[in-house]
């Protein structure tokens, strides 16, 4: 399929595109937070993951990085330091698992999206060893898990749904 | 792989989906839960360093000089948690109480680690400061 690349559209088009995609991304994560307040242990629903899948699909996986540090910089001046690096880690685990399926497979988008969940966490975990320097943050997996198969059911759905408009509306007089 | 083709979930990817959620059910959640031994004491870490052990039959809430910022509690069913955190988001407050063996409490910005251990400590007596 088509992809929208910055040599293929005019600068402008693409800035705005990107441009729209943080904003939606930062909104989703505050989103997020709001609802993480009520839950335990951490546990975040992982909105904030379909517009880089969205990216991934609609635009190409450079953008979808920059994305990532986009969003992972946004976490970082809004929450500080440690939950920055936790977002960047999840993020970028994430985009690994995502790019690789979306392009490798022909895997589902629930699938893809779960195992998408998956990564974001034991990146995010991983991060949080890295800075409490203990192997006691991996007892938080198993909820983790939990919640991330059914945040990555969510945002697959969710997913499938927006795809055609949303490239419908990068695309849309691409040509004019 | 057009992306337009691709399905919302098939049966190849349900089967493995229900394959990891049993997989997590089985190594890590059905264990915890069958396991009936009660806690002894909470080991408490700031930065790696263990700050205190906790006798979980001490009820009432603790400070601590090596942590800045966090006060603990624990109630009259031997349960530990973060009663007060200055860190940004609480998510070390709404985690719920403890007092399983293997059960942790974590507050990822202050660094600070709660875990509750089954054996006795060596001194009896807990390194604590009561409020």
């Amino acid at each position: 399929m088509s992809k929208l690349k910055p040599d293929s559209v005019s600068a402008a088009r693409y800035t705005a595109v990107m441009g729209l995609l943080f904003a939606v991304s930062a909104a989703l994560n505050l989103i997020e937070s709001i609802f993480s307040a009520f839950l335990p242990a951490g546990m975040r629903i992982g909105l904030a993951n379909i517009v880089i899948m969205a990216a991934i699909l609609c635009i190409n996986l450079p953008s979808a990085v920059l994305l990532v540090l986009l969003k992972s910089a946004f976490v970082f001046l809004t929450r500080g330091f440690t939950a920055g690096l936790m977002s960047l880690c999840g993020g970028l685990a994430a985009f690994a698992v995502t790019s690789l399926l979306f392009r490798r497979t022909n895997a589902s988008y629930i699938l893809i999206s779960v195992l998408g969940a998956l990564a974001h966490t034991f990146g995010q975990l991983l991060a949080a060893r890295t800075v409490l320097g203990t192997n006691s943050i991996f007892a938080y997996a198993p909820i983790l898990a939990v919640s991330s198969i059914a945040a990555g059911i969510c945002t697959g759905i969710v997913l499938k749904a927006v795809f055609p408009k949303l490239e419908r509306v990068i695309f849309k007089n691409k040509y004019s | 792989m057009n992306d337009k083709n691709r399905k919302l979930l098939n049966i190849r990817d349900t089967i493995i989906i229900v394959c990891i959620i049993a997989v997590i059910l089985m190594c890590f959640i059905i264990p915890r839960l069958t396991e009936s031994t009660l806690g002894e004491y909470a080991l408490i870490t700031c930065g790696g360093k263990t700050a205190a052990k906790l006798d979980l039959d001490g009820e009432g809430i603790y400070t601590f000089p090596e942590i800045k910022g966090m006060s603990f509690i624990i109630d009259d069913k031997r349960h530990i948690s973060v009663y007060e955190s200055d860190c940004s988001d609480h998510t070390c407050m709404r985690t719920f109480p403890i007092s399983s063996p293997g059960e942790v409490i974590i507050c990822v910005p202050n660094k600070v680690t709660v875990e509750i251990i089954s054996e006795l400590p060596d001194e009896n007596k807990p390194d604590v400061i009561l409020r």
